[in-house]
């Protein structure tokens, strides 16, 4: 998932990138609204955590020319006052969650975490897709109720792709939002991973969840709950 | 220089042209009359003159007019004298003229009409002219027509218009000084209570006084009971920054005090202090940057229109809460106002709804009713509700920031203290839809947004 991170205070945003990193998310970062709107109009953003208090460009503007511009991912804004009249502003301005400042890590994790499924229909943190069940918050994954180990890795792929069921998802759309944008693009990673995913998930091919379509990419499969 | 007249100048400027056109109608108008009555005098003057001539002329049978070598009216004897008389014939030739106007050119004299008596002022010469028309019968049967003309010169009319005018003028200008003084003493005795106001502003200023003085004309009591209002609210406000900094200062020392005091030695326990400790200084932030942010009552306040507010909010809070699928029931009529500034107003209902939407179960009411003395906000929900024993605490939270913060966090809190900033009361009691419900009153009717008078915070 790649995430644009808007904040001008050095110290929390580098923080924030860090153990966003950490938790496996690709991050644009920026201390100016200008950047960030650039950013979050030319890459493929999965979401955005957008402190109001920018210089140049507000926080504000920065969501409501992204919205005019039909950039829907959705946002978290992060206000150092906490009053209402500016969390209301934030939200009807597009925002989809607000969090004051100082907040903890993990709060913001979970508040990302929400919008993200949110933002992809689905309206609580586990989401079921026939035998395969994925917990968003604890980043598990049970299949028949039995825990499937998966790298950190194979966990983001099958998020991406369980959160865009039954679409079809190029390689390239997988590569721009698992990994960062240095990264080298030609080698054939996202196939090892597939291949891993698919060993995992379905060892005896019953099911076959993740169908190849040659030449376009790959689709998760909607299955049929028993 | 202001570009403003002050109050002052625009009494003077208008004391001075209502007077001068008073007393210029008035002047005009008696100079008026006082010439139409002397010119009627004169008129009556020369008519008697004209009978006077008529008795003493006599017409001989043979059409020969003949006047005594001395009139009794002196003046007509005497040249030069001002005084002319003159009879002419049916050809308007002079038949006869007093010796007064010997060498002396009279003004043209035009023909009469016979039997019509004529006063002719003014004239282009500059003379009064009567003159009368008569059909003389000499005979039975013979009848000769003459013209009588007197002619006087203006010169004692004038003197006496000119004497009128001067002491006339004289009385007025006297008068209208005396009335501009009157006028300035009133004006200065009128406007002395404003600048009491300013002296007794400049008193407070220094700060050796806290009030205005009360014993004000009634015109001014208004503005001067709303500056105390002011100066009142100032002075509630200031203390409420002093005890605000004062209990941070005091709330962020017991927290440092146990950092300080820390074992470094034992890195497990010092990490565990030093994360619970800074969760409480933000805490104590927290309470402490939102209740010194609030406005609280204000005299002349506008009353803020809620509905807009509690739609923005609901809207707003759905869309945090959107996995919930709340339904929130506004019961707030349009026009419904409250006398609470309108950022502390989105901040009590921010921090209510914001917790009703937390805790419910899918139902949030909030309504709004005028009673006879004050107004009330209710906002309710299916939640678990709080326990009887916990409200007190609840509302307590922040204040106390040595307590553990769950859930409801210091919102209540916070709401309980804007409240308390406009003199109302917060309860926390059980809905009828099964959880919390919590009633916020404020003492005075939110309609008009009528402030009931303080009484000291307490």
């Amino acid at each position: 998932m790649r995430i644009l991170l808007l904040e001008d205070e050095a110290l929390l945003r580098n923080q924030l990138q860090e153990q966003l990193q950490q938790e496996g998310y690709i991050v644009d970062a920026s201390d100016n609204g200008e950047e960030g709107l650039y950013l979050g109009n030319e890459y493929p953003i999965d979401a955005g955590i957008i402190d109001i208090g920018l210089p140049g460009i507000s926080g504000l503007e920065v969501i409501q020319l992204l919205r005019t511009n039909n950039r829907n991912f959705p946002i978290l804004i992060l206000t150092a006052r906490g009053r209402w009249q500016e969390k209301v502003e934030g939200l009807e301005a597009g925002a989809d969650d607000y969090l004051t400042k100082p907040f903890e890590v993990q709060e913001l994790l979970a508040r990302l975490r929400a919008i993200l499924r949110r933002s992809s229909g689905h309206a609580t943190s586990i989401i079921n897709n026939g035998p395969i069940v994925l917990d968003t918050s604890t980043q598990t994954v049970t299949i028949e109720k039995q825990l499937v180990e998966l790298t950190s890795y194979e966990y983001k792929i099958l998020e991406y792709m369980t959160l865009h069921m039954g679409k079809v998802i190029s390689k390239s759309e997988l590569t721009d939002h698992i990994y960062a944008q240095d990264h080298d693009r030609d080698s054939n990673v996202i196939e090892v991973f597939i291949k891993r995913l698919r060993n995992k998930l379905d060892p005896d091919q019953n099911i076959q969840p993740i169908e190849t379509l040659r030449g376009r990419g790959y689709r998760l499969k909607v299955l049929q709950t028993d | 220089m202001n570009h403003r007249l002050s109050i002052n100048q625009r009494s003077l400027i208008a004391i001075i042209l209502s007077l001068v056109c008073f007393l210029g109608t008035a002047g005009w108008l008696l100079d008026k009359a006082f010439r139409d009555s002397a010119l009627q005098g004169e008129q009556q003057r020369l008519e008697s003159i004209l009978y006077g001539l008529l008795a003493v002329t006599d017409i001989s049978p043979e059409g020969k007019l003949s006047l005594p070598n001395f009139l009794a009216d002196e003046r007509f004897n005497r040249p030069n004298s001002g005084l002319y008389a003159s009879i002419n014939d049916e050809q308007n030739e002079s038949l006869w003229q007093s010796r007064s106007a010997l060498g002396q050119a009279l003004p043209r004299l035009y023909q009469q009409v016979t039997g019509k008596r004529n006063f002719q002022y003014p004239t282009a010469s500059g003379y009064f002219i009567y003159s009368a028309g008569i059909a003389w019968e000499v005979e039975a049967t013979q009848v000769v027509k003459l013209d009588f003309h007197i002619i006087s010169s203006p010169d004692f009319y004038q003197l006496q218009v000119t004497q009128f005018r001067k002491s006339l003028w004289g009385w007025f200008i006297a008068l209208a000084l005396i009335l501009l003084v009157v006028q300035i003493a009133v004006l200065k005795w009128s406007l002395s209570p404003l600048q009491q106001v300013s002296r007794d502003l400049h008193t407070v200023e220094s700060g050796k006084k806290q009030q205005l003085s009360s014993d004000y004309p009634v015109e001014l009591m208004g503005l001067t009971e709303n500056l105390n209002n002011l100066l009142n609210n100032r002075e509630q406000q200031l203390s409420r920054y002093r005890n605000s900094l004062d209990d941070l200062a005091h709330s962020l020392k017991t927290p440092l005090a146990v950092l300080r005091g820390m074992d470094l030695r034992n890195a497990e326990t010092s990490k565990a202090i030093t994360v619970e400790q800074v969760e409480r200084m933000t805490r104590i932030l927290d309470y402490h940057l939102q209740r010194a942010a609030t406005a609280g009552q204000a005299p002349l306040m506008n009353t803020t229109r809620v509905k807009p507010i509690v739609e923005r909010l609901v809207n707003s809070l759905s869309k945090v809460y959107a996995d919930k699928k709340v339904h929130c029931d506004i019961d707030i009529e349009n026009d419904q106002g409250i006398a609470v500034d309108e950022n502390d107003l989105m901040e009590l209902l921010g921090n209510l709804l914001d917790n009703a939407y937390k805790w419910c179960s899918g139902e949030i009411l909030i309504s709004i009713s005028d009673e006879a003395e004050h107004t009330v906000i209710q906002v309710e929900d299916n939640g678990p509700g709080i326990h009887a024993e916990q409200r007190n605490e609840v509302l307590l939270r922040g204040k106390r920031a040595d307590q553990s913060v769950d859930g409801q966090g210091i919102g209540l809190a916070l709401v309980s203290e804007v409240v308390r900033a406009y003199r109302g009361d917060i309860e926390i009691s059980r809905s009828g839809l099964g959880g919390a419900r919590i009633t916020l009153n404020f003492p005075y009717k939110g309609r008009t947004g009528k402030i009931l008078p303080y009484y000291s915070d307490t």
